[in-house]
């Protein structure tokens, strides 16, 4: 067995950076409560809580593999500082936040916005769009442009009688997709000035 | 001139980097010239980014999700500490409607329990040979901790208290849409509450109403589309029932439902309290809430409590003070005592399986 040594944050975000799995489940573990409660004192339900969590958890690690990424703060802080942003931003979208606080029990960094923002916008455009769609749009455009299947793979799952079918359904599902991706895209961001306005 | 499709996907094969060198030459020639193709170039890079964006996030929640569920475990089931009552002094009686309590260390007692209950989990009743068994399985778990402290004292010192506390306990439905009754001591302080089993999956409810004194709290179920549970297969039996008499539980004192079994040895509970029985079942923290059956089927009680210095006597509520209370809550007749005998006769692995439906573990977040 391994012997378990004492390790440092600095340690910890290189074992993160590396890809170790352990370490990230360990500080998923760690920091979950701190988090979520700070959602369900903030009008959040325990699904939405888990949720934000987990989202919370997937920016931090994509900033992590940002280049150039460095943390001036203890890996707790930053976790709440990412996640109530989120949930501040989710609070906007159901437009249920007013001019309320929020209930803190931690210190948070305001962030600028950068990269991970705009992946966090991206993502959920399309997963927006993609809900919308309906099938079996949605399912074809998964499967080639996410799962990177072939287009015979698609005719023959779709059954359409030969290629030039399916690829004429790919082709009208993907403009649908287009304009409500960029709809929610473009309509939906909520920008960093309105997250601070309050 | 070339329609639409046609030329989307020119664009698309584009931007995978597929024309031929002869048509990429045309292409960039065109593009050139028109700010209008240029832009839904733009546009498709776009897309293409956001598709692969969400393809390594997907895999990324993927990941997560499964971290959760191996950790799960460890962050929701600190199971409710069963109220352990101790000292000679906490005692309450009750003559006929009138009560009285003298309860001085009961309330304390509840929150003396992590140490308490954690030996009590760990040497609770077993032969002997299960006790080594368990010792064994403890020292795994000092170690376990003892390096994950150390690993942990690395990432924060003083992380270990969290905000948010969660206990488990057990509860049941008494009406078909969506009553369920605990002991209060389980839900006391709840912010979020859930209930769930395998038959129902997992449901929010909320505390109707709720009486220390007798440790009882009425829940309901708070989800817009809730079906309604199964037929609630038992009556609520409104005599007392006798010493010697058979009796069962079903409890969540871990993840899975557990059956337990002894007799009524008392036909008061703890320093003689009439609201309540002794019985002869090995209970644990988590069982709290659990309904106590007699060998027909019928609810005779709910689990309260064990005394802490004589090993198997726990303590269950009548179903006598839990009808009376019922009713005298009871204005609108929105809950009707359930009256079904769909369990006399069958053997008890019969009971059971219908009983299963209609207990759940009760998860509380502080």
């Amino acid at each position: 067995m391994n012997q378990v040594q004492p390790v440092a944050e600095i340690q910890v975000l290189e074992l993160l950076q590396a890809g170790d799995d352990k370490t990230l489940k360990l500080v998923y573990r760690q920091n979950y409560q701190t988090v979520v409660s700070f959602i369900l004192n903030n009008g959040g339900s325990l699904q939405e809580a888990k949720d934000t969590y987990q989202e919370t958890i997937i920016v931090f690690c994509e900033k992590l593999k940002q280049d150039g990424f460095e943390l001036n703060c203890s890996i707790k802080t930053f976790l709440y500082s990412i996640g109530r942003r989120l949930w501040l931003k989710q609070l906007k979208r159901k437009s249920r936040f007013t001019t309320e606080e929020l209930n803190d029990s931690e210190d948070y960094l305001p962030f600028e916005e950068d990269k991970t923002d705009e992946r966090e916008e991206q993502f959920y455009a399309m997963n927006q769009a993609l809900e919308q769609l309906g099938e079996p749009c949605r399912s074809i455009l998964k499967d080639f442009y996410i799962n990177g299947n072939s287009m015979e793979e698609i005719t023959q799952k779709f059954g359409y009688t030969n290629a030039d079918n399916a690829k004429n359904q790919k082709y009208k599902c993907l403009k649908r997709l287009k304009k409500s991706f960029f709809e929610v895209f473009n309509n939906g961001l909520v920008t960093n000035e309105e997250l601070q306005r309050d | 001139m070339k329609n639409s499709r046609e030329i989307d996907e020119i664009i698309e094969r584009y931007c995978f980097g597929e024309l031929t060198p002869e048509e990429l030459r045309i292409f960039e020639q065109w593009l050139e010239n028109d700010p209008q193709l240029s832009a839904s170039v733009n546009d498709f890079l776009s897309l293409k980014n956001a598709f692969e964006n969400y393809r390594e996030r997907l895999a990324l929640k993927k990941k997560i999700e499964r971290i959760h569920e191996e950790v799960e475990y460890d962050l929701f089931n600190a199971p409710a500490p069963l109220k352990v009552v101790k000292s000679a002094r906490a005692s309450r009686v009750i003559f006929g409607k009138e009560r009285s309590y003298f309860s001085i260390a009961a309330a304390i007692s509840i929150f003396l329990l992590s140490a308490v209950s954690l030996s009590l989990w760990i040497f609770g009743n077993g032969s002997s040979k299960n006790q080594n068994a368990y010792r064994e399985l403890r020292r795994e778990v000092e170690k376990i901790k003892k390096n994950q402290k150390e690993i942990i004292k690395g990432i924060n010192a003083d992380d270990v208290k969290g905000d948010l506390k969660q206990f488990t306990g057990t509860g049941f439905a008494i009406t078909k849409n969506g009553y369920v009754l605990t002991s209060y001591h389980v839900v006391q302080d709840a912010k979020q509450i859930y209930i769930s089993n395998e038959s129902v999956g997992q449901l929010q409810a909320e505390v109707v109403y709720s009486d220390k004194s007798l440790d009882l709290a009425m829940l309901k179920v708070k989800e817009d589309s809730f079906p309604g549970f199964k037929e609630i297969p038992f009556a609520l039996k409104k005599s007392i029932s006798d010493p010697g008499e058979k009796v069962f539980t079903l409890g969540f004192p871990r993840e899975d439902l557990v059956f337990g079994d002894g007799s009524i040895s008392s036909y008061t509970g703890f320093e003689g309290d009439t609201t309540a029985y002794q019985i002869s079942i090995p209970v644990n923290p988590g069982n709290s809430g659990g309904p106590l059956f007699d060998n027909q089927g019928n609810l005779i009680g709910i689990i309260s409590g064990k005394n802490e210095s004589a090993e198997g006597a726990s303590f269950a509520v009548k179903s006598k003070w839990i009808s009376d209370y019922i009713n005298s809550r009871n204005d609108d007749n929105a809950v009707l005592l359930p009256t079904n005998k769909l369990l006399i006769g069958v053997d008890r692995a019969t009971q059971i399986k219908r009983l299963k439906e209609v207990v759940f573990m009760v998860r509380v977040f502080n």
